[in-house]
């Protein structure tokens, strides 16, 4: 097994280094270094576990823009937080301390785990591991949803991931604006706060909104890893992005007849998912698609004196993916 | 390949030539003449940093597309016109392959550095049949994609497509969920989840 890399072939400067060296030696606004910057994304995944807030946001992917309402409360310790679709089907997301809850009012079931919410939550946690990948530094001051906001670049330090801006409520330490940039600095996906409330978070906007809901149990997703009829042991990554490290999952076969096996690793901002499943297909064509900042690849391998179909999802460049896919290795 | 058959092929590629301009190159070129062309496109596209620009160069699969489809309805109706299907069959299938070793040429340098490249780097379900593990070298491309040369494969091809589409879409919901419900990197992932469709 050995490390694949990938060469940079273009040595061109990227438009968001400019943006960022301009926005440095430009603005009026304070000038933070660049350990203020981390100190302001590490508070604002505290923040957002700690602070009672509600508001409206919007996520634009693509040429396409949904709408949210989200409330959050801390109550004796426990986050409570209700988040409301206001596009396509109705849903809502609620969750009452530990618990997550998917409210429908019939349709297609989504299903999900036990876990915690917030933004950014993970980040606290593995913060050491993600300063080793990304360094933070400050573009100036901004107004966003009528409130003062500090704006940070968080730039990769490799081709593998993606560089992210945020704007952070200089009073909350909140995420009110985030921006996914592509690796050349083209705006993937925005989220944005268009009105964001400190505190006066009530029982009613944390209540559930549709009637005759019907609920799913989010611990009713099959674990693939408990279902999975492939040994664990036979299968490697003999390589993957630095900082990306396993993480729990619970994700649904596409055929659970046939063997298959699911892993979730994640870097702290950004997360993959490697699929194999068994196959029978004699078409097997590569395909793949983009999504956001989601990228979606699969190919076929053998293995075994079997054929296997290699899927990689994730919030990463599409070669990165591709990468990865062709490390799947198989020890018999 | 003269000059002025450049000049047609580089049009073709552009989607600027005539369905009569179309059918009279695919005659009178041979597949070795349209992957040594493809070839030099490629290494200049790539010296110029155009490869992406290349790559995404629809044009090409909706001329083979459009010729197939306007051919394949009259052999599929009536098998007694076998003989005439193969006065045009075999360019169009030279230039089938030759279409997709293109794309897949474009990819072979773009991910040189990959031990097992084989992706379309679009949105878009590639047409090609790439070898499983095998190597995205020129000629073994050519001989693998002839498969599209059937009608029946064809189809099958395109219900593959489909059910590949399909379950490449359930992946993508199972990994966004257990991003937004497991792992805790909030806001972003659940939003996500609504793809607004």
């Amino acid at each position: 097994m050995h490390c694949l890399g990938i060469k940079s072939v273009s040595m061109r400067i990227k438009p968001w280094v400019l943006l960022a060296w301009f926005a440095s030696v430009s603005s009026a606004a304070p000038s933070w270094a660049g350990e203020q910057a981390q100190q302001l994304i590490e508070k604002m995944s505290v923040s957002a576990r700690t602070q009672d807030f509600k508001g409206y946001f919007t996520f634009e992917r693509g040429r396409q823009s949904t709408s949210y309402f989200v409330a959050h409360k801390v109550k004796d310790d426990k986050q409570h937080q209700r988040i409301v679709f206001m596009d396509g089907q109705p849903m809502e997301i609620i969750k009452d301390g530990h618990s997550f809850q998917c409210l429908h009012p019939g349709g297609k079931n989504i299903e999900a785990a036990h876990g915690h919410l917030g933004s950014l939550g993970n980040l606290n946690k593995s913060k050491a591991k993600l300063w080793a990948y990304y360094t933070a530094e400050t573009l100036g001051e901004q107004r966003v949803a009528g409130r003062e906001t500090t704006k940070i670049l968080l730039k990769p330090q490799d081709q593998h991931r993606y560089p992210f801006v945020f704007n952070v409520d200089n009073v909350s330490g909140l995420m009110v604006k985030m921006v996914v940039l592509d690796t050349h600095g083209a705006p993937m996906e925005r989220f944005h706060f268009v009105n964001l409330e400190l505190g006066n978070v009530s029982e009613k906007d944390l209540a559930p909104g549709i009637k005759d809901y019907r609920v799913v149990e989010h611990g009713a997703a099959v674990d693939v890893h408990d279902s999975a009829r492939v040994d664990t042991d036979h299968w490697q990554l003999a390589w993957l992005p630095g900082g990306f490290e396993q993480e729990t999952t619970a994700m649904k076969p596409w055929n659970a007849a046939l063997e298959n096996k699911a892993f979730m690793y994640s870097d702290g901002l950004s997360a993959f998912s490697v699929f194999i499943e068994e196959s029978s297909s004699e078409n097997q064509a590569s395909i793949s698609k983009q999504l956001g900042s989601t990228a979606a690849i699969s190919h076929y391998m053998q293995a075994d004196g079997k054929v296997y179909l290699i899927t990689v999802v994730g919030e990463i460049p599409v070669m990165t993916a591709k990468q990865i896919a062709s490390a799947v290795r198989y020890t018999p | 390949m003269n000059e002025q058959q450049q000049e047609t092929l580089s049009a073709l590629f552009d989607g600027e030539t005539s369905e009569f301009e179309t059918r009279r190159l695919l005659d009178e070129l041979s597949d070795d003449d349209l992957e040594r062309w493809h070839q030099y496109q490629v290494i200049s596209d790539a010296s110029q940093n155009k490869l992406e620009n290349t790559t995404f160069n629809f044009s090409v699969v909706d001329a083979v597309a459009a010729a197939i489809a306007d051919e394949a309805t009259p052999v599929a109706d009536n098998a007694s016109t076998a003989p005439v299907k193969q006065s045009w069959f075999k360019p169009l299938v030279g230039f089938a392959a030759a279409a997709s070793v293109a794309f897949v040429a474009v990819l072979g340098i773009q991910d040189s550095q990959m031990v097992n490249p084989g992706f379309v780097a679009d949105g878009n379900v590639s047409v090609s049949q790439l070898p499983i593990n095998g190597d995205l070298g020129l000629s073994t491309v050519s001989g693998t994609t002839a498969v599209i040369s059937l009608d029946g494969d064809i189809r099958a091809i395109d219900a593959q497509k489909a059910q590949d589409a399909k379950r490449l879409e359930h992946y993508l919901q199972q990994h966004t969920q257990n991003a937004a419900f497991n792992n805790g990197r909030g806001l972003m992932p659940m939003a996500r989840m609504n793809t607004g469709e």
